[in-house]
């Protein structure tokens, strides 16, 4: 709600989506009541790790933390963007830092390019592997030319150590591209990354050969890689992408405790099968972007120019609902939701029309854009 | 062989030239005359040399890439806002005239007095909105800002004025407009030939000044006080044809230009404070891109606001409906000018006024005589600021001489200090935040009431007593969403679910508590259920509460209770207050209820509550379940947010209240919710009202699907009191924050039916009907046979064109009869093919490969604007308004609070008031970077740090401009004036602008003023949060030990910090030596540095650097608009400091060093002899001893002095030199003329010679033709 042309939040959920917001829209916010009846209140240390690269990447903005950390003022400044070199928290992935700055990074003064230092794979965030595969494509088709945008993997870095490096450029844009995107097309191929670090090397074929088990109902053109790298921690996971004939990637994840140290230490196959199991369920929520991408697509929908976009998605997770609650919020867009109907069943010849069997329901958000431009990128 | 064909010759055929035959070939190639040049014979036209075809073809295409324009999308609505026509010129040029003239042209109604803009629909699919624009810098800037059409008057008599050339500058810089000239007051001139040049001279100019072929129109003259109506008919027509090209800051912003406004503060406020704040209303139509609710808009000459409210109202001066005639009707004709009182109909919010127009003027004075004549009876009544009552209850009266004054509210208070010891403070502070609750206050003595007045809890207690009916209705009124909020979670608190048919369950559980015998109490009863909830669950949500109160109540109190929220937080006090305020209340049935529930809650505090919903889920499912089997089905479907609560937050709440049997039954629901996770997210509606809550829906019909709480979930349900959209939003309060999304239960993907259910997203699965191969095989075959058919159809029409449908029929029956089914009719069918066909002809000739990138980003941007237009047609405006805002072409009321009062008491209709948008980034400030040039007319220049009045964007302000140089390197140094024929870089703080505004500088915006005012006009380049511009500092310092080339150096810096920051910096001696500084040598700013030579001791040792120069954020928001009408051309603010100087008398004393002396010349330098010391001398050679000459002197000439006789001799010899230069010059003279007879007399020799030459010549000629025996000619 609105208090006095501030912004207040309670609580510290969506930390990152309000404070993302705040910077491209240029209002103030406050968000109050952090943690006040947890055992640790206030803000977390990857909270305050997120604040400060936040002040990085911008110029002249204000923040106010009150001294238990329980209540947050933040005044946003400019986007600067640049070099920029930041050591994340290992509580959290790269993912967490990761997607705001996908978020920020098309609207800098100067194209950014940051490198992170990390954890690359946990089980809370996206991991760098899952961004690079599903987030990428997607920033792409709102820039229009992709030249200058990448995400690097320098180095892998499992919890609880990290030192994972990540390197990402991305180009700026005065404005987006408004764009319809209502065909997620078909399956077509499977690609996926198996990591290790500091097990055998054997333990990443047992996870790709269990997934590949699994993926061998539907398609042949299944393929894995195999990194096994050498960490400062131990640990292995499985990431895996479906690509389809019309551009769009799904992808999932899974990825085993570290064997030392961690309770939930799994078998390599069971990794394998959650994994592709995560990815069947992806697909069956199916949608022109996974459930991971959900947050980026709609804020750009929203950042276009003054026109309709539209998306088919699958069902919103719950951090993409309140993120279109913060849109709203925020830039005054409202979604028109709509359940996405296929005109065009398929008929076949023996019997009557028959539904394709493409999983759940899909959703189609149609919005009008803000007509919101790069207020920070400048002329010489 | 030749011989062989002369031998075969025939007679060549001849064509007819007459006859039947002739005449049948004549016919046939008619057409021949009909074709080009190059048609006929195109080896003509062919390239003769590649060189030249290629410069041909490039020129042809430059002139086709002049043509282009960025192709931008087409974002007008359907039905378009009034174009805004502004009628600019100099004073006494007939502006007001010609604006009677054309809406007399347009209406045929005669208006006399014309005040603010003139709204006339014009033709059958235009309005227009006319507006005259008086000669204020200020008022032609805005104007400028939003005109569509700018009708420029001239007046001949005069020429071109001031005002328009600064109007053109502006325009430029705002985006120009359609200008059309008007030239006035030709019936003036003198003659018709001086006319005709005055024309000449002022049409040249002003194409000049615009644009080749700009059109200038002609007011020959006034008859009966209006111009000729041939002329102004003329004009019209051309107002009315007249497209114009989206500018881009139009595009991107919305406006409106306001054509009503309404005072609507409380009346008795505006009386007891005259100059309090305002809430105004303001009425006009949306132009540029949509408005969004509460949007921050700029009103130029007034400031930044935030609309509090914006509705869309019927159209007061709409299109005509049909659009069958030719022309408009008179009933068309509209006319719509409220500010000048015509325009009849004004429709409000909620009412409808009909202006009776002249009648008012009349009473209105009578009611002034009225007044003044009783002024002095009524006026002290009228001046009262406050009731009897307050002074009473303010009055304080001293008892005994020495005493403290005891006042009404001290002796309350006391009073309540026995009854019970609380919050008297707040009640103080409360009694002074607002008068109301004074009232109350000394009104009622129920001093529990007024403690937590302006906590949360008041209003709801309010509620409960029948007496308040008044603040009852106005709580309702307030916060229908709260009620709306209560409703559900009532709902949610008993049986979570609230469709029809438990709405009526809700019914029956309220009569078991009461009787609803009127709405009100109904209310009342479900607060005092909530309240009763809400002391059960934690206060996290009573500070919500709070916060959503304070928005209602309004933003004064809003800081306050933001600063001492924790101190609220403690609710159990207040429920104890509760219960004892209802024990008061005994009258009426209700509340006896209620009370009787309270105290049983006393007793049993919670899990009673807990047990009696659960009996009332129960019951719920009971009748649930025989209505039908969907509802039963639906109310297993668990909501998103269940699974949520369930699973993730308040998980571990519930297993502190729940026990083993509730865990156990817990799991089971778990595992229902993730099974029908998808099948509720389906819920398009529920997903709506989950998200955005307040939301307006467009169809009912789904309702139930929102309810798809069951039975079962009561006990989640009553934890949360809010609606399912806050619900969650407490729930995840403290979540983890993860865009992952990793579902709670792995389904088991071993399963087949599962497996199948997604087998169609992979591309071995089936196809769509027109993806799939089969299909697009036949597909290919139809086209084929169409193809045939599209080869007959060019021979025989019609015939063939019946075949191919029926042939298409046949396809149809015979291939799809599921098409059928489908609906899709055969002619549908038809077009459908016949598109595609077209498609494919088109890919295979006309775009292949050739279509260019330009006329490929038109089709982009035209299929999107078709898109933008298609997509919310349908629906009705109010569902239209929340996706895509206020669209142009609305006609909106705009609600504003807090307005400046002189907005009102100096309001001039002749300035234009605009509401321009703001877009999101926009309110902020900052550092804005500029490209400006000094205007070449503009007499003074431009000094740093002046203060200049910018108009950008909306906004006028006025900020200081620092001056800076981009140099080679990037580098920003700053100058000391803007220079002039030359684009300079500047900063200043300002608005932050979207970059590629342009904007306009003024040194001074007062009126009659000779020189042209715009100082500078720029564009903005960049916005950022700090400057760069830096400028030159030499840092001096001087040697204190040298040491070889080593030294160290004092004076320079003052403590060792300073040094330490320019380690390794360079430095140089005024000599050029460099050196490098190396390390801070203890204190006072020594340092030591190394040179690449020895220096010296008078060395001085200079550091070049650049220091930034520090912007001052100042920027002031011009508000014009608020001034009284005799300063609103006179306003200055900030002076430069030259005027300051000027106007204090200070004068600036000049540093002596820089001031300039007089030039005392040195003496010429003289070369001493070289002097060699005697020592020396004795060493050198002889060779290059000094030797000792005699003084060479030359001997001085002796003076002549002449005798007599030797005078005579010279004056002799004298004359005979001049007699002899005499005779000397005549004798050239003699030969001169001697030469020039002698080549006259060679010239004439010369021509005899030629002539007899020529005879001999024509003789030997006519002797050669006598011999040859031709004609004889004679030869003169």
């Amino acid at each position: 709600m609105e208090v006095g042309g501030v912004l207040v939040y309670e609580g510290s959920n969506f930390f990152r989506q309000r404070l993302t917001l705040a910077t491209l829209s240029g209002k103030t916010v406050k968000i109050k009541n952090i943690r006040t009846r947890g055992e640790e209140p206030g803000l977390n240390e990857y909270e305050a790790n997120f604040i400060r690269l936040l002040d990085k990447i911008c110029n002249g903005s204000h923040i106010e933390v009150n001294e238990t950390g329980t209540s947050v003022l933040y005044k946003p400044g400019v986007l600067l963007g640049g070099r920029i070199e930041h050591t994340c928290s290992n509580k959290r992935g790269i993912g967490y830092y990761l997607e705001p700055v996908f978020m920020l990074a098309p609207f800098c003064k100067t194209p950014v390019n940051i490198t992170l230092t990390g954890v690359t794979n946990n089980k809370m965030d996206p991991s760098v592997d899952m961004l690079r595969s599903s987030l990428l494509p997607v920033v792409k088709n709102f820039l229009v030319v992709d030249e200058g945008l990448s995400l690097k993997m320098v180095r892998r870095g499992l919890p609880p150590l990290g030192e994972g490096v990540v390197n990402l450029t991305c180009p700026v844009r005065r404005t987006l591209k408004s764009f319809q995107w209502v065909e997620s097309g078909k399956i077509k191929r499977i690609r996926g990354v198996a990591y290790s670090s500091r097990v055998a090397p054997i333990v990443a074929n047992r996870m790709l050969d269990e997934a590949k088990k699994v993926f061998s109902n539907y398609l042949t053109d299944v393929y894995f890689y195999v990194d096994n790298c050498k960490g400062k921690s131990p640990g292995f996971g499985l990431c895996v992408v479906a690509e389809t004939n019309k551009g769009s990637f799904m992808s999932a994840e899974s990825m085993s405790g570290s064997p030392n140290e961690d309770k939930d230490v799994k078998l390599p196959e069971d990794v394998g099968q959650e994994a592709a199991w995560r990815l069947l369920e992806e697909i069956y929520r199916g949608g022109c972007v996974d459930s991971t991408c959900q947050p980026l697509v709609l804020l750009y929908m929203v950042l276009t120019a003054k026109d309709v976009s539209k998306i088919v998605l699958g069902p919103l997770t719950p951090h993409s609902m309140h993120f279109l609650r913060h849109l709203r919020d925020f830039f005054k867009v409202t979604f028109k939701i709509e359940q996405h109907v296929d005109n065009s069943l398929r008929i076949s010849d023996d019997d009557a029309a028959e539904e394709l069997k493409i999983g759940s329901n899909k959703l189609l958000l149609t919005c009008v854009g803000t007509g919101y431009t790069n207020i920070s990128k400048g002329q010489i | 062989m030749g011989d062989a064909v002369d031998f075969d010759k025939k007679k060549a055929h001849s064509h007819r030239h007459a006859g039947r035959k002739a005449e049948k070939k004549k016919a046939k190639v008619k057409h021949e005359q009909d074709l080009t040049a190059r048609q006929r014979n195109p080896k003509a036209y062919a390239f003769k040399s590649a060189a030249k075809g290629q410069k041909q073809f490039l020129r042809t295409q430059d002139f086709k890439a002049k043509k282009h324009h960025i192709p931008v999308v087409d974002r007008t609505p359907l039905e378009p806002p009034p174009v805004i026509v502004s009628i600019v010129g100099g004073p006494k040029s007939g502006k007001s005239t010609l604006l009677r003239c054309l809406v007399k042209n347009y209406t045929r109604q005669k208006l006399s007095d014309i005040q603010g803009p003139v709204t006339v629909v014009v033709g059958k699919k235009r309005r227009v909105t006319f507006i005259e624009v008086n000669n204020d810098v200020n008022c032609m800037i805005d104007i400028a800002k939003v005109s569509d059409i700018v009708l420029m008057l001239i007046d001949a008599t005069f020429g071109i004025e001031m005002e328009i050339f600064e109007f053109l500058e502006i325009c430029r810089a705002h985006g120009t407009p359609r200008v059309m000239g008007i030239l006035n007051h030709l019936d003036m001139m003198k003659d018709n030939k001086a006319l005709k040049r005055k024309k000449k001279i002022l049409k040249h100019r002003f194409q000049v000044e615009l644009y080749p072929g700009a059109k200038l129109f002609y007011l020959s003259g006034i008859v009966h006080g209006e111009y000729l109506k041939k002329e102004v008919q003329n004009l019209g027509r051309f107002i009315m044809v007249m497209k114009f090209r989206p500018l881009t800051w139009r595009i991107s912003h919305p406006y409106v230009l306001v054509d009503r406004y309404e005072d609507i503060t409380n009346l008795e406020n505006i009386r007891t404070n005259p100059k309090c704040d305002r809430d105004v209303v303001l009425y006009g139509y949306v132009r540029g891109v949509p408005f969004q609710k509460s949007q921050m808009v700029h009103i130029p000459g007034c400031g930044d606001f935030r609309m509090k409210n914006i509705t869309f109202l019927p159209d007061p001066c709409p299109l005509p409906e049909h659009l069958k005639k030719r022309s408009l009707n008179a009933k068309e004709r509209l006319l719509f000018a409220p500010m000048s009182g015509v325009g009849g109909v004004l429709y409000d919010k909620d009412a409808v006024y009909i202006d009776l127009g002249g009648s008012h003027h009349g009473v209105r004075k009578q009611k002034e005589e009225w007044v003044d004549r009783d002024e002095d009876v009524l006026q002290p009544l009228l001046e009262l600021q406050k009731t009897a009552d307050e002074k009473q209850a303010e009055s304080k009266i001293q008892i005994f001489s020495h005493s403290d004054f005891i006042s009404n509210a001290a002796v309350s208070n006391n009073k309540d200090r026995d009854t019970e010891d609380e919050d008297e403070q707040e009640k103080s502070q409360s009694d002074e935040a607002d008068d109301s609750s004074n009232h109350r206050g000394s009104r009622r003595e129920m001093p529990e009431y007024e403690s937590v007045t302006d906590s949360s809890g008041v209003r709801r207690r309010r509620v409960i007593f029948a007496d308040n009916l008044e603040e009852d209705d106005k709580f309702d009124d307030d916060d229908d969403d709260d009620d709306d909020d209560d409703d559900d979670s009532e709902t949610d608190g008993s049986d979570g679910d609230d469709d029809d048919l438990n709405e009526e369950e809700e019914g029956e559980e309220e009569h078991d508590l009461a009787p609803p015998k009127k709405k009100m109490k109904k209310v009342s009863v479900k607060r005092v259920k909530e309240e009763i909830n809400e002391s059960e669950s934690d206060d996290d949500y009573d500070v919500d509460g709070d916060l959503q109160e304070l928005l209602c109540s309004g933003g004064k109190q809003v800081d306050e209770s933001l600063k001492d929220e924790s101190a609220k937080e403690n609710t159990k006090p207040l429920t104890v207050q509760r219960t004892q305020t209802l024990k008061k209340n005994k009258d009426s049935d209700v509340t006896v209820m209620i009370q009787g529930i309270l105290e049983n809650l006393k007793t049993h505090p919670i899990k009673k509550g807990q047990r009696t919903s659960d009996n009332d889920g129960v019951v719920l499912e009971k009748k649930g379940q025989p209505e039908s089997t969907d509802t039963s089905i639906e109310q297993k479907i668990t909501s998103e947010i269940k699974s949520e609560s369930d699973t993730e937050s308040s998980e571990d709440e519930e297993e502190r209240e729940d026990d083993k049997d509730g865990m156990l039954y817990r799991t089971d629901m778990f595992q229902e919710a993730t099974d029908n996770y998808y099948k509720n997210q389906a819920g398009v509606s529920f997903l709506r009202k989950y998200i955005y809550g307040d939301l307006k829906e467009d169809e009912s019909s789904s309702e139930s699907e929102d309810e798809s709480v069951g039975g079962l979930f009561r006990k989640t349900s009553s934890q949360t009191k809010k609606k399912s959209g806050l619900l969650s939003k407490r729930a995840l309060m403290d979540d983890t924050d993860t865009t992952r999304y990793i579902p709670h239960v792995m389904r088991d993907w071993n399963v087949k039916e599962l497996q199948n259910s997604i087998k169609d997203c992979f591309v071995t699965g089936e196809w769509k009907e027109g993806e799939n191969a089969e299909t697009l095989l036949k597909m290919d075959d139809e086209d084929e046979d169409l193809y045939g058919d599209f080869e007959d159809l060019e021979t025989g029409e019609k015939f063939k064109s019946a075949k191919k449908e029926d042939s298409q029929k046949e396809v149809d029956e015979e291939k799809a009869p599921e098409v059928k089914k489908e609906e899709m009719s055969a002619k549908e069918k038809r077009l459908e093919k016949k598109r595609k066909l077209k498609a494919m002809f088109d890919a295979e000739y006309d775009e292949n490969g050739n279509e260019d990138y330009f006329e490929s980003l038109k089709k982009d941007l035209n299929e999107q604007a078709e898109l933008n237009r298609k997509e919310f047609e349908g629906l009705d405006d109010e569902t239209r308004v929340q996706y895509e805002g206020f669209r142009s072409g609305m006609y909106v009321r705009m609600e504003f609070e807090r307005f400046p009062c002189e907005f009102i008491t100096n309001f001039d209709p002749s300035y234009p008031v605009i509401v321009g948008g703001l877009l999101e980034n926009e309110n902020n400030n900052g550092f804005i970077r500029v490209r400006i040039k000094v205007h070449r007319w503009y007499p003074k220049i431009l000094k740093n740090r002046d203060p200049l009045i910018l108009s950008l964007g909306w906004r006028r302000i006025q900020s200081l401009m620092y001056y800076a140089k981009r140099e080679d390197n990037f580098r920003m140094r700053s100058l000391k004036y803007a220079r002039k024929y030359l684009h300079v870089e500047a900063m200043f703080w300002g608005p932050v602008t979207p970059v590629n505004t342009g904007f306009i500088a003024f040194q001074n915006i007062t009126d009659r003023v000779p020189e042209f005012r715009i100082a500078a006009n720029g564009v903005v380049l960049e916005a950022d949060q700090s400057t760069k511009i830096v400028k030159k500092l030499k840092l001096l310092g001087t040697p204190e030990k040298i040491l070889k080339k080593t030294a160290f150096i004092k004076d320079m810096f003052h403590s060792e910090t300073e040094v330490a920051k320019f380690e390794g910096a360079q430095i140089q001696t005024q000599s050029g030596i460099r050196g490098i500084i190396k390390k801070s040598r203890g204190l006072e700013g020594v340092f030591r540095a190394t040179f690449e030579d020895v220096i010296k001791k008078s060395d001085v040792i200079i550091l070049k650097t650049w220091a930034p120069v520090e912007v001052a954020p100042h920027s002031f928001c011009v508000r014009t608009l608020l001034l009284p009408p005799s300063e609103k051309a006179a306003w200055q603010g900030m002076k430069t400091v030259a005027q300051v100087k000027q106007d204090k008398g200070i004068k600036f004393e000049a540093n002596p060093d820089s001031l300039y002396t007089p030039i005392t010349k040195r003496s010429k330098y003289t070369k001493l002899p070289l002097k060699i010391p005697r020592n020396l001398q004795k060493d050198l050679p002889y060779q290059l001893k000094p030797k000792f000459k005699a003084d060479g002197k030359k001997a001085d000439r002796v003076v002549v002095v002449k005798d007599p006789d030797e005078l005579k001799m010279d004056a002799f010899m004298a004359r005979l030199k001049t007699m002899m230069n005499d005779k000397m010059e005549r004798e050239q003279q003699e030969k001169l003329l001697r030469q020039k007879k002698f080549k006259e007399s060679l010239r004439d020799r010369e021509r005899m010679r030629k002539v007899r030459a020529r005879r001999e010549k024509s003789e030997a000629c006519r002797k050669l033709s006598k011999r040859k025996g031709g004609k004889n000619l004679n030869v003169v």
